[in-house]
């Protein structure tokens, strides 16, 4: 699990530009959004591409997104359950 | 232009350090490449870290130049933002298209695309200054940043109390010169910065990019850089020597009415002919001012010759580096800039100190 937490990490942070980021500063359980990294609904749909990419995984509900990209923590979770 | 609009406040990025406080267009950067990327300033210094990590390169250049424009103005905000680009935000839109044919159609990233429009350098302007106001883009070519001057005027003749920030943005993007390469629009011979323009003897520009804002309105202050008092585009003519003439006869002026001439030489033999008519039939006895030789080539250019005219009127001098035939200026009070690309989209901007 930690070397796909690792993996996420690194993922998200070409992905969504965080040039001022490393792996090192994001933290397993630090939220995304919100007052935690920030993101917004354009990095939503980014991550959406990225799981459907990187790990053949369709988040066809949308409400869904909100639990499963709530930390980097969660969305390895939901990989591991669903990958295929 | 029913009326002059004055300009308040410049900034421009280029591939000369113009973004550097105080620039002075005396030490002039060289290169020899072809195409040549514009100097990045510490863009972070501006805009923040979580808008910028989005952002294109002409996004960020245009964010930039506007801030330097609207910081030389002393404004916080404006009224409306009115830009020109030739090919608006290549390289997002080169990122577009490639994922388009690797995915077949799936799986699209969102960002590209997005920013894949030419409108979004003036929407990420607005968006930043959180002006909803009238938000327009150009996109004619080599004639975008003279309309957007055009319309700059109208605008701020409907809305005399109204600030206006106006700029031209363009960047290079990443395949896109490939294909200016294979239409045969790029120099080989010997492209360096700066062109060498008396002795050029062959075809081809340097590509290049940039970013130049104004903040403007049709009220001087006791900050005015210069005030541009009439603009012309044409985009084909078989007599340039005519339109220019056409031009001053419409405004009531002589050649010797104007102080300096700014002529777009670029090195490329095939279109440099129509400076050296204009320049010696209609203003033999002026100074030739060169600015694309310093700046390269791009369809927005003419926004670098406008910050570079308010930097001289400013200064009253003209560096020996941009100085074509060895003319010095009796004072600086007038110029007039000439712009045409591959010998289509002409434009006139006309120029005056104020004060």
């Amino acid at each position: 699990m930690s070397e796909l937490t690792q993996e996420l990490k690194a993922k998200i942070i070409t992905q969504l530009n965080l040039e001022d980021l490393t792996v090192d500063d994001l933290d397993d359980n630090t939220p995304l959004f919100g007052d935690g990294l920030g993101l917004d609904s354009i990095d939503a749909l980014e991550l959406i591409v990225m799981l459907d990419k990187g790990y053949g995984i369709k988040l066809a509900d949308p409400k869904e997104g909100r639990k499963v990209f709530e930390t980097i923590q969660t969305m390895a979770d939901f990989i591991e359950a669903n990958r295929k | 232009m029913t009326k002059p609009i004055y300009i308040h406040g410049s900034g421009s990025i280029s591939i000369q350090p113009t973004h550097e406080p105080g620039y002075r267009f005396e030490a002039v950067k060289a290169y020899a490449q072809n195409p040549v990327p514009a100097c990045d300033p510490d863009y972070k210094s501006l805009i923040p870290a979580l808008q910028l990590r989005r952002m294109n390169k002409s996004m960020r250049m245009a964010i930039f130049a506007s801030r330097l424009a609207l910081q030389e103005a002393g404004k916080e905000t404006v009224d409306a933002v009115i830009t020109g680009t030739g090919l608006g935000c290549l390289s997002d839109s080169e990122r577009f298209v490639e994922t388009v044919l690797a995915n077949e159609h799936e799986l699209l990233n969102p960002t590209p695309f997005i920013q894949s429009t030419h409108n979004m350098a003036a929407a990420a302007i607005a968006l930043s200054l959180g002006c909803k106001g009238y938000n327009m883009t150009y996109v004619n070519n080599a004639s975008a940043f003279a309309s957007a001057l055009l319309d700059a005027g109208i605008y701020l003749a409907e809305h005399p109390d109204h600030t206006v920030l106006l700029g031209g943005v363009d960047e290079l993007g990443a395949r896109t010169p490939r294909f200016w390469e294979l239409a045969g629009y790029l120099k080989h011979d010997n492209p360096v910065i700066p062109t060498p323009l008396a002795a050029s003897s062959s075809p081809g520009e340097i590509a290049a990019e940039g970013a130049s804002f104004f903040v403007a309105s049709q009220q001087p202050t006791s900050q005015t850089l210069g005030k541009v008092i009439a603009g012309d585009t044409c985009y084909e003519t078989a007599d340039a020597v005519a339109f220019v003439n056409r031009f001053l006869r419409r405004y009531g002026l002589a050649a010797g009415d104007i102080d300096a001439v700014v002529l777009g030489y670029n090195g490329d033999i095939r279109y440099d002919a129509v400076y050296s008519t204009v320049g010696s039939t209609l203003f033999a006895a002026l100074p030739h001012i060169g600015f694309k030789h310093i700046f390269g080539e791009y369809d927005t250019v003419a926004g670098a010759a406008l910050h570079l005219a308010l930097r001289l009127l400013g200064q009253q001098d003209i560096p020996q580096q941009l100085l074509l035939n060895g003319i010095r200026p009796r004072s600086l009070r007038r110029i007039l800039i000439y712009t045409q690309r591959r010998g289509t989209n002409h434009g006139l901007i006309l120029v005056e100190k104020e004060g």
